[in-house]
């Protein structure tokens, strides 16, 4: 088996791998809303944590980036890894929302970029403003870091369609005669 | 995000959910069939979903049955019980 040969396994074997996880149920739209909501909140108490008074700064931020880190790993789990599997282990369908939600995350994240980029511009470029404080700017890169890592399974979250009531029915007789036009 | 990649007007009307029915399979048996996630079979037969060509003629080809009989722009007209659908042999 050539070096060639055996890369290739492995990938097919790490694609077998990514498709058997992909393959179950997509959670329901509300527990979707509460995980990627709950993401951004502890996204937010993360970067609010520098803000905070000194001895609490710390501790505030480490419960952010642990919620943050907690809440994530349950919304990839909720999406079935539809943002972050690598795009051949996904159907045509699923290719294709995650490459929309990619677009509208990369949209959010800019969009962030340029509010944050905007508003330490005027604030440490305003006159006898002493510069950006270091909390501030703290704040603003936890924000970027959590929203950044985390747009694109929130977006998909957010916007995956919800299964119809009968997807999971496995009674082969289904809704034929409804759907045959 | 809406899975309907077509507009109102170029609606896809489908019959696989009653070829599906008709053959005995079962979503997920039918998803692995054709090589999609089972939820992407019933955005298929609820017809939110038009598939690719790829997908089209794979399920032509497990139905044995051509792909306009699957697929069609137009409504299907209901069919009377006298027009057997042909099983594959």
């Amino acid at each position: 088996m050539t070096p060639q040969a055996t890369g290739r396994d492995k990938r097919e074997q790490m694609l077998d791998r990514v498709r058997t996880m992909t393959r179950g149920p997509i959670a329901s739209r509300g527990r979707r809303q509460v995980y990627a909501l709950g993401y951004l909140a502890a996204v937010g108490l993360a970067a609010v944590g520098p803000l905070a008074p000194r001895p609490a700064a710390a501790l505030v931020t480490a419960a952010g980036v642990g919620l943050a880190t907690a809440l994530l790993v349950l919304l990839r789990r909720a999406i079935r890894w539809v943002a972050d599997a690598p795009s051949e282990a996904l159907d045509e369908l699923f290719r294709r929302i995650q490459g929309e939600c990619y677009t509208a995350a990369y949209q959010l994240v800019g969009a962030l970029v340029v509010v944050c980029a905007a508003a330490l511009l005027l604030v440490g470029g305003a006159p006898g403003s002493g510069g950006v404080p270091p909390q501030a700017a703290q704040a603003v890169a936890w924000l970027l870091l959590g929203v950044a890592l985390g747009a694109p399974s929130v977006v998909t979250a957010l916007t995956l369609p919800d299964a119809g009531p009968d997807d999971a029915d496995d009674d082969a007789a289904g809704d034929g005669a409804a759907a045959a036009g | 995000m809406s899975p309907r990649s077509a507009r109102e007007d170029e609606q896809v009307h489908t019959r696989v959910a009653m070829f599906r029915a008709e053959r005995g399979l079962t979503r997920q048996q039918l998803a692995d069939a054709v090589g999609v996630h089972y939820q992407t079979v019933g955005y298929i037969e609820r017809g939110e979903y038009a598939p690719s060509l790829a997908v089209a003629l794979r399920l032509a080809r497990l139905f044995d049955v051509p792909v306009e009989a699957i697929f069609a722009l137009d409504p299907f007209p209901p069919l009377r019980g006298d027009q057997l659908i042909r099983r594959p042999s």
